[in-house]
């Protein structure tokens, strides 16, 4: 998780001007300061005082490194800021002291006091921390309270070595840490919650290397000898330190370690892997219909328009049903339409029955039907629909709604003569349906009963009555 | 020769009465005359009459199509998409002749109302139905023979969707169709049904033929078959074929004699007459009926062919459907219906069928037996169906051997010459390619795996498991430490400790986890693998498969509910077979005893009960397939984002994986660590804690997340009853310990839950709870660098610098690398 966000490196040259600058502990720290923000763009300043931070919390020996709970309120959304600070204790510092004076005097000044330092929280932890050099702290302290006073000028003006040499440290009075943050909070830009608490929970990574030879680590060295001079080997081995871990991608940081499993892979399936089989083998088909006689089915298409208009004669019926019999397709190619089944049911039924059952499997049924329950009952009508159901499969909801048509005209009749007739005809239909089984009288029991009572003068229905009750 | 030109002058104006019926006889001559060469298979002569045709009859669209047909033959070596373009311009054409045909008789019959039956005009328009397309309005503009053509093509090239989407169509309109095209119609879309995994389709289709052809009765074959004729067996006359009467008309009159006999009584009014008259018809049908049934005994060879044929997809439906038993009896059946016959076919659907039961040996027996293992077609059937069983075999590098070999020879098709239209189908590389790519998969090298997976792109890219396979290989290329990606554990994964400075300053770096250095993942950055091998490329092909999921389930639901339609009342043959039109207005249950159709329906009617059966099983099983598909893909989805470093998606992915219902647990975890992840990267260490808390027992014991059984597939019941019947169970189980055993084991999810929830603890400040839960998570997985490096964080974080160090210098996985100082001065 934590090499999600690498600290970029300084470049080659960048490490080289940093190195110098925190070497120069002859010159001014107003000097050392101007030349930083001279030499580094504002870009490239934040990199810059990553470094910086990462090396003032570097030491060389048994570092006891304490995180002090993440800072309650990150100040800003530089990432190096918002780090927990470590407190070290009692080691020595990777850095030279004077270089440490430089450090933080940078680390204050690249910032002008009108915006918001992001360092401020490593500048207060230096301030107050008891286990470190008086000199430090008090030249912390100094640089904190500077940018509201106006004294910081004389202890810039001195040298880092001047600074150390000099007295000022003792006469400084150390404030305590509640007065040095409240006057920051009071200008700190407050917390950026969305910052990733894994990285606000990252460590130090640097370990000062436990197995250092003793010797090697109690020779003597002058913390204050100037760096460069080359007396000992443990100064130059402290320089190159130092370079090196400028260097380090990770910004010498560690965050949580999560364990993200992998998803395992989908176990192959039964089937997924592709069996093969000989093809079927598809040649391209000529059209025999080309240039072909079209005419065929003429002479049904011309009785078929004739019987829409009257009854045809026996032959010519015989005819129609020869040659549809003769050629199960060409009903297709008759002519008939949905809207022309009307016609020929009343004047030619039994010709009307033949097209119907040869269109059965046809797309267009449904529309044939839809036609015939809607057209006016007749005699013809109903004789269609009973050659039909003995000739074919017909959908039950077809003959259903048929016979609640028939029972509804039969109702509806004004005429009286043609009411008994036509309430004769359904009965004898129904009877007809029911002893063929085509229809289930469960399913339409009240409607024919009421029906039969409404109608019980009339011989017909009485005995439809009786057929219901006798199979009850 | 050109097509005609779709926005060409109106039809050819009709010439007088007289002189048309002589050039109508005439050009029907060479149509005849061309039509006997082409049977002839003398294509030069066929074209050179068509030439002559095409004088005559300028722009006719019909002799375009036969012209084209005809040179496709004749060179043999086709360019099909010139001739697609052909026949769609051919369609277009004759569509538009069809459309001013129509008019023209409208307004013929508004004027005269007289339908004069001979002249050309209006004797074709059949005004049927408008909701049909041309070919009801009959025979000249009738565009069957050009639609099924193009369907052929779109089949040969592999395209089967579009080649369905033509078909279909015609199809759902068969009803007018003659037999011998219906019969053809039927057989390429079953192909194309096949091809495309489409069983409900098929069933129907299979169903409908039955229904229509009458091949389900197996007692007495003469009696109420219609058989078409085979188109290249004998000639086929102009007009169509004549066939005698199917059950329905037997039925039919047998319903006449039941209805005069019973209903009327003898009083009644005018019914009397009119059936009894009716009578003398129902005599005369029968007549006739006598007459075509004795023709249609010379065609029974022809039937026992067709019935052969439709066994055969019978058996390939049912193995589809791993419906293994009724295949296994479907099956029995076709041997002994094609006893005598080349059985290589029959064969191999056994040799199939034993691979299905987990017979392994045997399918390889039944593999080896065809010898006709000279042309490449058939050794490259053999090597790819050796390499599935090697695959269930396990033995998979001897697979992958069986797969480029029966890839090498597939392909060795396309360069044959002459180039045939049956070359182009049989060349199977973009199948094979799919097999190979999942054995590399297997075999855990993903970049062979991906550029196979590219090659059968053509025909999978619309089935999500293939999105998911190609996702699959960015995924084990990052296992593999091919791709990197931030927090993504790899078997590379090691710690790098960089030594710096000498001397009392000597530090050590302790850094993230990171990849080894190795010089075979340069082969991912090669600009070729790049676009298949990437963390961006398997979230698009994620993204895909979950579209195509949710396209095909949505289809699904809406099929299951248009079947339910199905059985509340629609019947099929009133809608018309196969036509999924969604009137249900009135209907009968297709099984019910029927008054037509008595006989010899019984054994089809049980057979397609069992298809149906067979079909809602399947359904099952596709749908749990689906379902682990789907895990599979938000799971990953998940992961592909954390690794993405979109916290968010990977959130609302894992949260989509634990909603869906019989989610398996090791999803289940994968979700519960990815969304604990996630939220941490939100900086919402608290939420993560509570997702990963699930799992605690008793305060501080973490249970298992899941157990080796439910971690993923449950044993599949396999029908064994073979010879090795033992031995086929036991290497499946075989199979799901190894498989298993790739994945994450229960004891180990079990550490990463620790570490993970150490992690949680951590972050929320409470080290002591994240020091005890990182300790007992680095106990169950010493060997993990990332374990180990939690613990280092942990104990860095409390200060405890030297046990941070001795814990690296114990483990296996860390290198300390001197840093360079070179660079320093």
């Amino acid at each position: 998780m934590s090499a999600c966000y690498p600290v970029p490196t300084l470049r080659p040259d960048e490490r080289s001007d940093l190195l110098s600058l925190l070497a120069a502990a002859a010159r001014p720290l107003t000097d050392v300061v101007a030349d930083f923000l001279a030499r580094f763009p504002r870009e490239r300043r934040l990199r810059v005082g990553g470094a910086l931070s990462f090396l003032l919390e570097a030491s060389h020996a048994r570092a006891r490194a304490l995180a002090s709970p993440p800072l309650p309120e990150p100040p800003s959304s530089f990432s190096l800021a918002c780090f927990p600070f470590v407190r070290l204790g009692g080691d020595k510092k990777m850095l030279h002291p004077t270089g440490r004076l430089i450090a933080f005097a940078i680390l204050h000044q690249s910032y002008s006091p009108q915006t918001t330092n992001p360092y401020i929280p490593i500048l207060l932890n230096a301030a107050c921390d008891e286990t470190s050099e008086k000199s430090e702290r008090a030249f912390v302290q100094l640089l904190l309270t500077s940018s509201s006073g106006n004294n910081n000028n004389e202890v810039l003006n001195q040298s880092a070595v001047d600074y150390i040499n000099g007295s000022v440290s003792a006469s400084q009075d150390f404030l305590p840490r509640e007065q040095l943050e409240k006057q920051y909070c009071s200008t700190s830009v407050h917390s950026q919650p969305q910052i990733s608490s894994f990285r606000a929970a990252m460590v130090r990574s640097a370990i000062p290397d436990p197995d250092v030879p003793q010797s090697c680590a109690n020779s003597p060295e002058s913390s204050i000898s100037p760096p460069g001079s080359k007396q000992k080997s443990a100064s130059d081995d402290r320089d190159a330190t130092i370079a090196v871990l400028l260097q380090d991608k990770s910004g010498g940081r560690l965050g949580p370690q999560w364990i993200r499993p992998t998803p395992p892979r989908l176990p192959v399936l039964d089937g997924e892997l592709q069996w093969l089989n000989p093809d079927n083998n598809h040649e391209l088909l000529w059209d025999y219909s080309m240039c072909a006689d079209t005419s065929r089915g003429a002479a049904i298409r011309d009785l078929i328009a004739r019987a829409l208009k009257g009854p045809l004669a026996p032959t010519q019926q015989e005819q129609v049903i020869v040659e549809l019999t003769k050629d199960p397709k060409l009903v297709y190619y008759c002519g008939m339409t949905p809207q022309k089944l009307p016609d020929l049911v009343e004047h030619n039924p039994l010709i009307a029955v033949e097209v119907l059952s040869k269109l059965i499997h046809s797309p267009d049924i449904p529309g044939y039907f839809d036609v015939l329950v809607h057209m006016e009952m007749s005699l013809h009508s109903m004789e269609v629909v009973n050659r039909l159901t003995t000739a074919v499969d017909l959908p039950t909801e077809f003959v259903h709604e048929y016979i609640t048509n028939c029972i509804q005209s039969c109702q509806n009749i004004k005429d009286k003569y043609m009411q008994n007739r036509l309430v004769r005809l359904v009965c004898v239909f129904l009877q007809s349906l029911i002893r063929n089984k085509i229809i289930n009288v469960q399913d339409l029991f009240i409607e024919v009963q009421a029906f039969c009572i409404e109608f019980s003068r009339i011989r017909e229905a009485a005995g439809l009555f009786r057929l219901l009750k006798s199979l009850e | 020769m050109e097509p005609p030109a779709a926005n060409e002058a109106p039809p050819p104006p009709l010439p007088p009465a007289a002189e048309e019926d002589a050039m109508l006889s005439a050009t029907a001559a060479m149509a005849k005359e061309a039509a006997l060469a082409f049977q002839g298979r003398r294509y030069a002569d066929c074209a050179v009459l068509l030439t002559k045709l095409l004088d005559k009859k300028e722009g006719d669209p019909k002799v375009h199509h036969n012209m084209a047909i005809t040179e496709s033959f004749l060179d043999s070596c086709p360019d099909s998409n010139r001739l697609l373009k052909i026949l769609g311009d051919v369609k277009r054409r004759s569509e538009e002749l069809a459309c001013a045909s129509r008019e023209q008789a409208d307004s013929a019959n508004g004027v005269g109302n007289n339908a004069p039956s001979g002249s050309r005009g209006s004797g074709i328009v059949l005004p049927f139905s408008a909701t049909h397309n041309a070919s009801t309005y009959g025979d000249e503009f009738d565009t069957t023979i050009i639609t099924f053509n193009t369907a052929v093509i779109l089949y040969h090239l592999h395209d089967y969707e579009s080649a369905l989407s033509v078909l279909d169509p015609l199809y759902r309109n068969i009803e007018p169709m003659d037999e011998t095209t219906a019969l053809h119609v039927c057989f390429l879309l079953l192909d194309i049904t096949l091809a495309l995994q489409d069983a409900t389709k098929a069933v129907d289709i299979i169903q409908y033929l039955e229904r229509s052809f009458g091949v389900a009765n197996t007692m007495n074959p003469n009696e109420n078959v219609s058989i078409p004729q085979q188109q290249l067996a004998q000639p086929k006359p102009p007009a169509r074929i004549n066939t005698p009467p199917d059950s329905d008309s037997n039925a039919y009159a047998g319903g006449y004699e039941n209805l005069s006999a019973g209903i009327f009584p003898d009083d009644q009014i005018e019914f009397e007459s009119l059936y009894s008259t009716f009578d003398g018809h129902q005599n005369l049908g029968r007549r006739i009926l006598n007459d075509f049934s004795r023709a249609s005994a010379d065609l029974a060879a022809t039937a026992a062919d067709l019935k052969v044929r439709l066994q055969i997809y019978k058996v390939r439906l049912l193995l589809l459907t791993r419906n293994v038993k009724v295949a296994k009896r479907e099956l029995k059946v076709l041997m002994n219906m094609a006893r005598g016959r080349d059985s290589s076919t029959e064969l191999l659907l056994k040799s199939q069928l034993e691979y299905a039961r987990g017979n392994y040996r045997k399918a390889v027996k039944l593999l080896s037996t065809p010898n006709n293992r000279t042309e490449p077609a058939m050794l490259a059937i053999f090597y790819n169906n050796l390499g599935c069983i090697l695959h269930q075999q396990r033995s998979y590098h001897t697979s992958i051997w069986c797969f480029s070999k029966a890839l090498k020879y597939s392909l060795s098709l396309r360069s044959e010459k002459p180039m045939k239209l049956s070359a182009l189908s049989q060349d199977k590389s973009c199948l094979i390619s799919y097999n190979c790519g999942i054995q590399y998969l297997m075999c855990g090298k993903p970049l062979l795996a991906a550029s196979c997976f590219r090659e059968a792109m053509p025909l999978f890219y619309k089935r999500p498991l293939f999105w998911l396979r190609f996702s699959e290989c960015s995924l084990l290329a990052l296992e593999k430490g091919l791709l990197c990606a931030n927090g993504a554990s790899s078997c590379n994964d090691e710690i790098e400790v960089n030594v710096v400075g000498s001397g009392q300053w000597r530090q050590l770096i302790v850094n993230p986890v990171n990849l080894r250095n190795n010089f075979d993942s340069a082969g991912v950055t090669s600009g070729e693998h790049k676009n298949l091998v990437s963390l961006g490329f398997a979230r698009q092909c994620l993204l895909n498969a979950l579209l195509l999921l949710d396209a095909t389930e949505q289809e699904n639901s809406v099929i299951a509910s248009n079947t339910e339609d199905c059985n509340q009342g629609a019947v099929q043959r009133y809608k018309s077979s196969g036509q999924k039109s969604t009137a249900s207005t009135d209907s009968k249950s297709p099984s019910g005893p029927t008054l037509a159709n008595v006989n010899g329906e019984q054994k089809g009617t049980s057979l397609n009960a069992t298809l149906q059966s067979s079909l809602a099983l399947y359904d099952e099983i596709c749908r749990k397939e689906n379902l682990k598909i789907r895990q599979a893909i938000l799971g990953n989805l998940a992961f592909v984002e954390l690794c993405l470093e979109n916290p968010l998606k990977a959130l609302s992915y894992a949260k989509s994986v634990l909603q869906l219902t019989d989610c398996s647990r090791m999803y289940v975890f994968l979700s519960h660590v990815y969304a604990a992840e996630a939220l941490c990267t939100l900086n919402r260490p608290k939420d993560a804690a509570e997702k990963l808390s699930v799992y605690i027992r008793d305060g501080k014991d973490i249970e298992l997340p899941y157990n080796v059984e439910n971690s993923e597939n449950a044993l599949v019941e396999r029908d064994s009853d073979g010879e090795d019947s033992v031995a086929p169970s036991v290497t499946k189980l075989a199979t799901e310990e190894s498989e298993h055993s790739e994945s994450l084991r229960p004891e180990e999810a079990r550490g990463v839950l620790y570490i993970d929830l150490g992690m949680t603890a951590a972050m929320q400040g409470e080290v002591e709870q994240a020091n005890y839960m990182v300790s007992r998570g680095l106990a169950m997985l010493p060997n993990n660098p990332r374990a180990v490096l939690a613990s280092v964080y942990i104990d860095l974080l409390q200060g405890k610098s030297q046990e941070a160090v001795g814990k690296l210098r114990q483990c296996r996985n860390v290198r300390f690398r001197p840093g360079s100082i070179a660079a320093s001065s």
